[in-house]
C-alpha cells in the first residue's frame, strides 16, 4: 500500500536516530530533528560528531540501528522517499568514461527522466552551475572544483524539493561558490529545501536560515541562526569600540569585564544591550579616551558554535578568547566569504537590520 | 525496471571503455580471422572430397580420431553415463568404457570424413576461445562492482530512488549480457566464415554457449560478491584469475599424476579427489563438456554443473545480502 504524500510535512523528520559502527563506535545517539520545507538548513559540528553519517543515513547509503526518518513525508527506507530529493556527497566521483553530459544523463535517468525533458533538463542544470564550456569534456579532465559543480548539477536534476548537500563549496573557486550561493538563495525563493553539511561555519552562516549544531551524535542545538547565536551569549551583544590610547589601569578595569582588545586601538566588549554602552561611553570620556566609533555585533554563528562545543568539551577553544578571537580573523581574511557583516562572517538578508549599524561619537 | 536497464546500459558503456575488454574482442576477431582464413575446399562430387586444411594435410587422421573420441565420451555424458571422480582417476576403466563408445561411433558413424575434420577443428577452437575468453572477462569484470562501489560514487547512485537490489542486478546482469554478446558474435562470425570456405555449416558450433555463459557467470558471480566485500579491483582480479586458473588446471594435473601412479598408494587421495569435484566449480570439466557440446550437443555431466550452479547461487545470494547490508 503506497504511502500517501504529505505536503505539510517536515522536508526533514528525523526520531530517535541513533548509528552504532562495528566495534561499538556510537556515530549517532538518539538524534531528533525537523527542518521545515523551504528552509536552508546548515548541519554544523566538530569533526566526528556525525554529520556525515547523519546526511547517509537520510539517503539511505547507511542503514541506522535504531530510531526513523522521512523525507518528504516519506520513510527513507522506501525507494520512493528519494524521487524528488536531489544529493551532492562529499568529494563526488563520476565514471571516468563519461563526460559531463553523460554524467547528468546517467543520473537524470536513474532520475525517473527520459527524451526531450532529460535532454532539457541536463542542459539546463549545465548551464545553471556554468560548466556550459565544459559539457562535452571527460570527467578526467575535470578540475576538482568543476566535479564538485558537475556534483551540483546533476543533485538539480529533476528540481528536486529536498536538496542534501555534503561540503557543496569545498574545493570551488571564490567566482563559483558565489554562483552556489546564488544559485542556493534561488532555490531557497522557489521553495526547495536545502540542507547543508559543511564544516565552514561563515558558509553555512551565509547561505543558511536554520542550523542544528550535532555533537558526538547528539543535537546540542537547532533553530534560525540568530536565534542561537542569541541564545547562547544569553541575549547579549558584543560592542566594539575605536578609541584613542588607553591608560594601563583603564585597559586592565574593561579586561576584568571582558573586554578584548584588538588591533588599531579597538577593543570589544560584550553588553548586555546597547543601552550598557553608554555608562561605558561616558567612563571612556571621563578618563580622557576619545571615542571615535562605536560598533554593536552579534554574536557570529561561529562564536555559538564554539561556545556549545566548549559547553559539552572544556577542552575546546574558548569563542571569547583573544587568541580565539585572533584566530578566527585569520581565517575570516582567508576566507573568500565578502564583506563581512559585523564582523560575523555573514551576508546580510532580507529582513535582517542593517548590520553595520553603528554610531559615531 | 527501467533503472535496471540503466544500470545495465551503463555497464556496456563502462566495459567498452576498458582496454581488457577492447583486447578480447581484438584477440576473438584475429582468432576468428586466423581460422577461417585457413581452411581451403577442394570440392568433389556431394561432400568436399577434401579440404585443404593446413593441419589435415598430413594428420587428417588423427583429428578423425580425435573426433571419434571426443565425440564417444559426449555421447557417454548425452546417454547418462556417469563420469565421476572414481572413473576419471581410473584410466583403465575409463578407457574401457570409451573403447566400447569409439567402436560403436566407427560402425554406425556415417559422418564424412572431411565434416568429421571440420567440426573437430571447431571443437578445438571453441577450447581456444573458451579459455582465452575467460580469462580476459576475469581481467574486465574484475574491476566493475569495486568502481562502482568507490567513495563519492556510491553514495550519488544510492540517493536516487532505485532499490539496491537493482544496481547490484543490473550491474551483474549487465557485465554478464556483454560477455555473451561478445562471444556469440565470435561463434557467429567462426560459423559463417568457416562455412563459407568450407561448405560445412556446422550449427553445433552454437552449443558451446550455454554452458560457457553459464561458467563465465558463476565467475562473475565470484568476482561481484568478491568486489561487494572488498571494494577491492586489483585483489578480485588476482583472485579471479587464480581461482580459475588454479581450479581449471589443480583436478587435471593431479589426475594426470594420478595416471603416473604418484599417488598409487595413497588411500587418502580417493578422498581428497572427491573433495575437489565435488566441492569446487571445476572450470575445467565445464569447459570440457561445453566444447564436446560442438560435437554431440548437449554434453552435460551433472556433478561439476551442480556444484557451479551452487557456487553461482551461493555468490549471488552473499554478494547481494552484502550490498544491501553494507553501509558506505
Amino acid at each position: 500500500m503506497p504511502e500517501a504524500i504529505s505536503e505539510d510535512a517536515p522536508a526533514v523528520e528525523i526520531r530517535g536516530l541513533a548509528k552504532t559502527y562495528r566495534k561499538g563506535i556510537r556515530a549517532l545517539d538518539g538524534v531528533d530533528l525537523a527542518v521545515p520545507r523551504g528552509c536552508r538548513f546548515g548541519l554544523l559540528g566538530p569533526n566526528g560528531a556525525g554529520k556525515s553519517t547523519l546526511v547517509k543515513i537520510l539517503i539511505s547509503a547507511v542503514r541506522p540501528s535504531a530510531g526513523s526518518a522521512r523525507l518528504l513525508g516519506q520513510d527513507i527506507r522506501k525507494a520512493r522517499a528519494r524521487v524528488r530529493v536531489g544529493y551532492l556527497p562529499e568529494s563526488p566521483r563520476f565514471p571516468r568514461y563519461l563526460d559531463a553530459m553523460q554524467v547528468c544523463a546517467y543520473h537524470g535517468r536513474l532520475a525517473g527522466l527520459r527524451g526531450q525533458a532529460l535532454a532539457r533538463e541536463v542542459e539546463r542544470v549545465i548551464e545553471r552551475v556554468g560548466l556550459g564550456e565544459q559539457r562535452r569534456t571527460r570527467v578526467p579532465a575535470l578540475s576538482k572544483g568543476m566535479r564538485q559543480l558537475l556534483g551540483v548539477a546533476q543533485a538539480l536534476l529533476g528540481s528536486p524539493q529536498l536538496l542534501v548537500m555534503d561540503e557543496p563549496t569545498d574545493g570551488v573557486d571564490p567566482i563559483a561558490r558565489q554562483r552556489l550561493r546564488d544559485l542556493f538563495a534561488e532555490l531557497g525563493r522557489q521553495g526547495a529545501t536545502l540542507f547543508i553539511n559543511s564544516h565552514q561555519l561563515a558558509e553555512v552562516e551565509a547561505s543558511c536560515d536554520r542550523v542544528a549544531v550535532l555533537h558526538r551524535g547528539r543535537i546540542l542545538s537547532q533553530g534560525p541562526v540568530a536565534e542561537i547565536a542569541a541564545a547562547v551569549s544569553g541575549g547579549g551583544l558584543r560592542i566594539r569600540f575605536r578609541t584613542g590610547a588607553l591608560p594601563e589601569a583603564l585597559w586592565r578595569s574593561l579586561a576584568e569585564r571582558g573586554a578584548i582588545r584588538e588591533a588599531d586601538d579597538r577593543f570589544s566588549m560584550p553588553l548586555p544591550d546597547e543601552q550598557a554602552a553608554q555608562p561605558l561611553i561616558d567612563e571612556l570620556r571621563a578618563a580622557g579616551v576619545p571615542v571615535y566609533a562605536i560598533e554593536p555585533q552579534r554574536r557570529s554563528l561561529e562564536e555559538a558554535f564554539l561556545s556549545l562545543i566548549r559547553e559539552q568539551e572544556p577542552s575546546a577553544p574558548d569563542p571569547l578568547s583573544r587568541e580565539t578571537v585572533d584566530n578566527r580573523k585569520i581565517v575570516e581574511k582567508a576566507s573568500s566569504v565578502p564583506p563581512l557583516a559585523g564582523g560575523t562572517g555573514r551576508r546580510p538578508r532580507e529582513g535582517d537590520g542593517d548590520p553595520n549599524e553603528g554610531e559615531s561619537a | 525496471m527501467n533503472a535496471l536497464w540503466v544500470i545495465f546500459v551503463d555497464t556496456w558503456r563502462q566495459s567498452r571503455q576498458q582496454v581488457v575488454l577492447i583486447v578480447l574482442l581484438v584477440l576473438l576477431a584475429l582468432m576468428a580471422g586466423a581460422w577461417i582464413a585457413l581452411p581451403r575446399t577442394i570440392d568433389g562430387p556431394g561432400e568436399p572430397a577434401r579440404i585443404g586444411l593446413w593441419i589435415s594435410e598430413g594428420p587428417a587422421d588423427f583429428l578423425e580420431e580425435l573426433w571419434v573420441g571426443t565425440c564417444a565420451q559426449a555421447r557417454l555424458q548425452r546417454e547418462g553415463e556417469r563420469f565421476d571422480a572414481a572413473d576419471l582417476l581410473d584410466a583403465g576403466r575409463l578407457e574401457l568404457r570409451l573403447g566400447a563408445a569409439k567402436a560403436e561411433i566407427r560402425l554406425h558413424d556415417t559422418t564424412p570424413q572431411p565434416r568429421r575434420v571440420v567440426e573437430i577443428l571447431f571443437y578445438l577452437l571453441a577450447q581456444l576461445i573458451f579459455t582465452l575468453s575467460m580469462l580476459l572477462f576475469i581481467g574486465a569484470s574484475a574491476g566493475y562492482f569495486p568502481g562502482m562501489l568507490e567513495a563519492g560514487a556510491i553514495e550519488a547512485l544510492l540517493a536516487r530512488p532505485i532499490s539496491r537490489l537493482q544496481v547490484f542486478a543490473g550491474k551483474y546482469v549487465g557485465g554478464l549480457a556483454l560477455y555473451t554478446v561478445a562471444i556469440s558474435a565470435t561463434y557467429l562470425i567462426v560459423f559463417v566464415g568457416i562455412g563459407l570456405r568450407t561448405g560445412v555449416w556446422h550449427t553445433g558450433v552454437f552449443f558451446v554457449l550455454p554452458l560457457q555463459v553459464f561458467t563465465a557467470a558463476v565467475l562473475y558471480a565470484l568476482l561481484a560478491a568478491l568486489g561487494v566485500a572488498t571494494r577491492n579491483g586489483l585483489l578480485c582480479l588476482l583472485v579471479g584469475l587464480g581461482f580459475y586458473l588454479v581450479v581449471d588446471t589443480a583436478l587435471a594435473t593431479l589426475l594426470q599424476l594420478e595416471e603416473l601412479g604418484v599417488f598409487a598408494e595413497s588411500s587418502a587421495w580417493g578422498v581428497a579427489a572427491d573433495v575437489l569435484y565435488f566441492g569446487l566449480p571445476n572450470f575445467g570439466l565445464l569447459k570440457s563438456h561445453a566444447c564436446a557440446s560442438v560435437l554431440a550437443a548437449p554434453s552435460v555431466a551433472w556433478p561439476p554443473f551442480a556444484v557451479a550452479a551452487a557456487w553461482l547461487l551461493l555468490a549471488l545470494a552473499f554478494g547481494t545480502w552484502k550490498f544491501r547490508r553494507t553501509d558506505y
